[in-house]
């Protein structure tokens, strides 16, 4: 029963990129933003859908089942903050300049802006190889959510290839109109199941209340932030969502909204439905350590599913799962999208065949670099057995890293070709190193201070930026022309 | 009020939000309140109240009037 309902639900999805494969114009714009027509409601949809992953589900309530409620704190409020301020300040000056240069992609912004394809090139290297984590931890994520919902009858591997091969059929089908659309229903579906699934677990439980108190009994530390998390971590946290500012999949779909006004519902309405998913997601890690107690690292990642089986089952099951799934699809799908916009953009039109690539070729290009990056991805994601939580957030960091290069593009004149060079490589090279003492350590910190990587990443990555501009030659009026008003 | 009053409003009301994030006085309370722990209560209230500053935001920074708003 169970996998008939996810069987199901899969189904609808691919049908949703068979419609929007009938409404298809055939064109490059059309497959790679959706010929900038998306309103408001769907931007929000799928924009939130995009950025919430197995993170936010798997992520969270296994993170949560080891340090408590604090995990709400920590993730889901920063990102209630920052994540709208990033699309206030960025996202109408992104869109009206994709509108007024044809932009696709990030790189194509910067190699514009700042004059250089070195910059250009780099950008793509770093882009994706960020986005490389980010899309394992989905891929994970699936497997570990059809496994554990059928009692380990279905490998890892075949439950994230049923995912991969969905997402590839309709992405491929329907481009970023198809993407947007089933975003939009994965998004509303795994709201409304996570709220139904909280509902149906608790009350099985006896309630909320005795569910809590249960929790209390077995370690009442779970219910409050107290010294599992904090305050140096818990403000450094703060700069991790400002990965949204250059997340590729993010950039993409700014560039479809049909105008700048259709910002208005993502700014105000994210920070509500950030609460709605996560603290369910959070509730659920914190009463799985005390049901399902002794899952140890990166098993609790497992903690939702498991609960999910246990006082679900049938058809519930099915549809609960078909939830988690949602989350997992809505993000692979535009990362994908965004990874192979980028390598047909940036790499092939770019270096040689622009004149030679008409709408046709342009879109066989982004298909078939769809099918190589979640071939890839999918191979890494059955070699690593990492936490889901532990991976977004080297991911996020690394992003968040380059918001200083975003913010200097947009509002910052004096920025120079050299400034914003040296501020990528500065970052990428700390990534690199942190990550390398990371994975000797998994509790290091820089310094031993307790601050996120993230924060130290920022500041270099912003200092760099700003010294190095300031003693290179100033960029030349005509180009500036193209960004600035007078 | 002039523009460089309002940058600085705005400027002050970030960073005090910012600020409200770290809820010391609540790290070590685990009591329940409206069924929730107290701590996460307080932070689904910072969501709401993070969705009305975003709804000021838009009012005062009016970022949508460049003409692509049309």
């Amino acid at each position: 029963m169970t996998l008939a309902v996810i069987a199901l639900y899969l189904a609808v999805v691919l049908a949703i990129g068979w419609v929007a494969q009938r409404v298809f114009r055939g064109t490059g714009e059309d497959y790679f933003v959706a010929t900038r027509s998306i309103g408001s409601f769907v931007l929000l949809m799928s924009l939130f859908g995009t950025h919430m992953t197995a993170f936010a589900l798997l992520g969270a309530s296994g993170e949560a089942y080891h340090r408590g409620i604090g995990v709400f704190a920590l993730m889901a409020s920063s990102s209630a903050f920052i994540a709208p301020l990033a699309f206030l300040f960025l996202a109408p000056r992104i869109w009206e300049l994709g509108r007024r240069h044809g932009y696709r992609t990030q790189v194509q912004l910067f190699r514009d802006r700042w004059g250089s394809d070195g910059l250009g090139l780099l950008l793509f290297v770093v882009l994706i190889a960020l986005l490389v984590p980010y899309l394992v931890i989905g891929i994970k994520g699936g497997g570990i959510t059809l496994h554990e919902i059928t009692d380990g009858q279905v490998p890892i591997w075949v439950g994230s290839l049923a995912m991969c091969s969905v997402v590839l059929a309709y992405v491929l089908a329907g481009g970023l109109r198809g993407t947007a659309w089933a975003n939009t229903f994965q998004t509303l579906v795994f709201m409304i199941l996570g709220g139904v699934t909280f509902a149906v677990i608790t009350s099985k439980l006896g309630g909320l209340g005795a569910t809590l108190a249960r929790v209390a009994e077995v370690d009442v530390s779970l219910l409050m932030r107290g010294d599992r998390i904090g305050r140096a971590e818990l403000l450094s946290y703060a700069a991790i969502p400002l990965s949204v500012a250059m997340f590729p999949h993010i950039f993409m779909h700014w560039l479809t909204a049909r105008s700048t006004r259709a910002f208005r519902a993502p700014i105000v309405g994210y920070p509500l439905c950030m609460m709605v998913v996560w603290i369910p997601s959070v509730l659920l890690g914190v009463i799985g350590a005390a049901e399902i107690p002794g899952l140890q690292g990166p098993a609790a990642n497992s903690v939702l599913v498991r609960m999910i089986a246990q006082h679900a089952p049938g058809l519930l099951a099915g549809l609960l799962a078909a939830g988690v799934f949602a989350a997992v699809m809505s993000s692979l799908d535009s990362q994908a999208l965004a990874a192979s916009s980028m390598f047909t953009h940036d790499i092939v039109r770019h270096y040689g065949f622009d004149d030679r690539m008409d709408d046709r070729a342009q879109v066989l290009a982004g298909r078939l670099f769809v099918v190589a990056i979640l071939a890839i991805t999918f191979a890494i994601a059955l070699s690593t057995d990492r936490s889901i939580f532990k991976m977004g957030i080297w991911a996020f960091s690394g992003f968040s890293a380059l918001t200083p290069v975003v913010l200097a593009a947009l509002y910052w004149r004096r920025s120079t070709r050299a400034g914003a060079l040296a501020s990528v490589s500065v970052t990428s090279l700390l990534w690199l190193y942190f990550l390398s003492r990371a994975w000797e350590n998994p509790a290091y910190t820089p310094f031993g201070w307790g601050v996120q990587p993230v924060v130290v990443l920022l500041a270099a990555s912003a200092l760099a930026l700003v010294g190095v501009s300031l003693v290179t030659r100033a960029p030349q009026a005509d180009r500036l022309a193209r960004f600035f008003d007078a | 009020m002039s523009r460089r009053a309002r940058h600085i409003l705005i400027g002050v009301v970030l960073v005090v939000f910012f600020l409200l994030r770290d809820d010391f006085w609540l790290a070590d309370d685990p009591r329940l309140l409206l069924g929730l722990p107290v701590g996460l209560l307080y932070h689904a209230s910072y969501c709401l109240a993070a969705s009305a500053l975003m709804a000021w935001l838009i009012a005062v920074v009016r970022p949508f009037e460049n003409g692509a708003g049309k």
